[in-house]
């Protein structure tokens, strides 16, 4: 046997356990799990943040349809301002859900 | 009485429906994998842990991009390489740095044969893509086609860094046999 192979066995024989510093398989898996759920808060903080700019955004952009929708749809009042809300909630959830779906991210609401 | 152990496939999809329980899972049942892995291509003990666990969660927030579940792990190792990757380099200036003494530390190794206590650090002076290679193939068994896979190379280009890498350590270890 050359000295390379005697290098390389050394190598995977000295790696093949976890080395004696290294942390145990539990405490890894809490490890990963841990920044898992910090990843997750500030993905949550994040997504919050962009939905609640794209509500007010959709109501930005479309208050002017929705006037001509109350109109048409002859309601006035609180009707009129549930059936805007209702609309831009729908519009900005669908944006949110669009978003999420695009990410890849799995958030609880 | 409990049945089979779900497959990788299973896991990844209950993941990917929001199961914390089966990632976890998943993380369990390759971590040694993957932080030999990683021990391996950084040749860093001290590292490898944190570069695995980044792994881990980049394959987490990316779980949708995985085409073949039932192929989790190599996705995961091919992550734990770009990482290391991306690593190596804002460490290459430290290891230039080491470059005097880690000769001088090979010299030891062709003199004494002391390779348990050098054998990680002459692995270092190989490039990452040379130590993927070799820590895929050599050391953990997969075929040069999967390790191409894996590391998102070519094969010829995992075969000649494989061919390098052992021309390297021939060359670091002093030795003079002739076999290829």
């Amino acid at each position: 046997m050359n000295k390379v192979e005697t290098v390389l066995e050394q190598v995977w024989a000295d790696t093949q356990a976890p080395l004696d510093n290294a942390s145990s398989s539990r405490s890894f898996e809490l490890a990963v799990m841990e920044k898992i759920a910090s990843r997750r808060l500030l993905l949550d903080f994040a997504f919050r943040a962009v939905l609640v700019a794209a509500l007010l955004l959709t109501a930005w952009a479309l208050s002017p349809a929705l006037s001509g929708l109350s109109e048409a749809l002859a309601v006035s009042g609180l009707s009129s301002v549930l059936t805007s809300g209702g609309l831009v909630l729908a519009a900005a959830l669908a944006i949110g859900a669009g978003a999420q779906r695009w990410t890849g991210l799995r958030l609880r609401f | 009485m409990s049945g089979p152990p779900p497959s990788d496939a299973d896991l990844v999809k209950r993941a990917r429906s929001g199961s914390d329980a089966a990632f976890a899972a998943l993380v369990r049942r390759h971590e040694a994998a993957v932080r030999r892995f990683a021990v391996r291509i950084l040749a860093d003990a001290s590292e490898a842990d944190d570069l695995a666990q980044d792994a881990f969660v980049h394959a987490w927030s990316r779980l949708g991009a995985l085409r073949d579940p039932s192929r989790f792990r190599s996705w995961v190792m091919g992550i734990a390489y770009s990482k290391a990757a991306s690593r190596t380099r804002s460490l290459f200036r430290r290891m230039r740095r080491q470059r005097a003494w880690l000769d001088t530390r090979a010299d030891t190794v062709a003199a004494t044969g002391e390779a348990r206590a050098t054998a990680l650090q002459l692995l270092g002076r190989l490039s990452v893509d040379q130590r993927a290679a070799l820590a895929l193939c050599d050391g953990a068994g997969f075929s040069h086609g999967e390790a191409a896979g894996i590391l998102g190379q070519p094969l010829g280009t995992v075969k000649s860094n494989i061919a390098r890498a052992k021309t390297r350590l021939r060359a670091l270890a002093g030795d003079d046999d002739e076999q290829g």
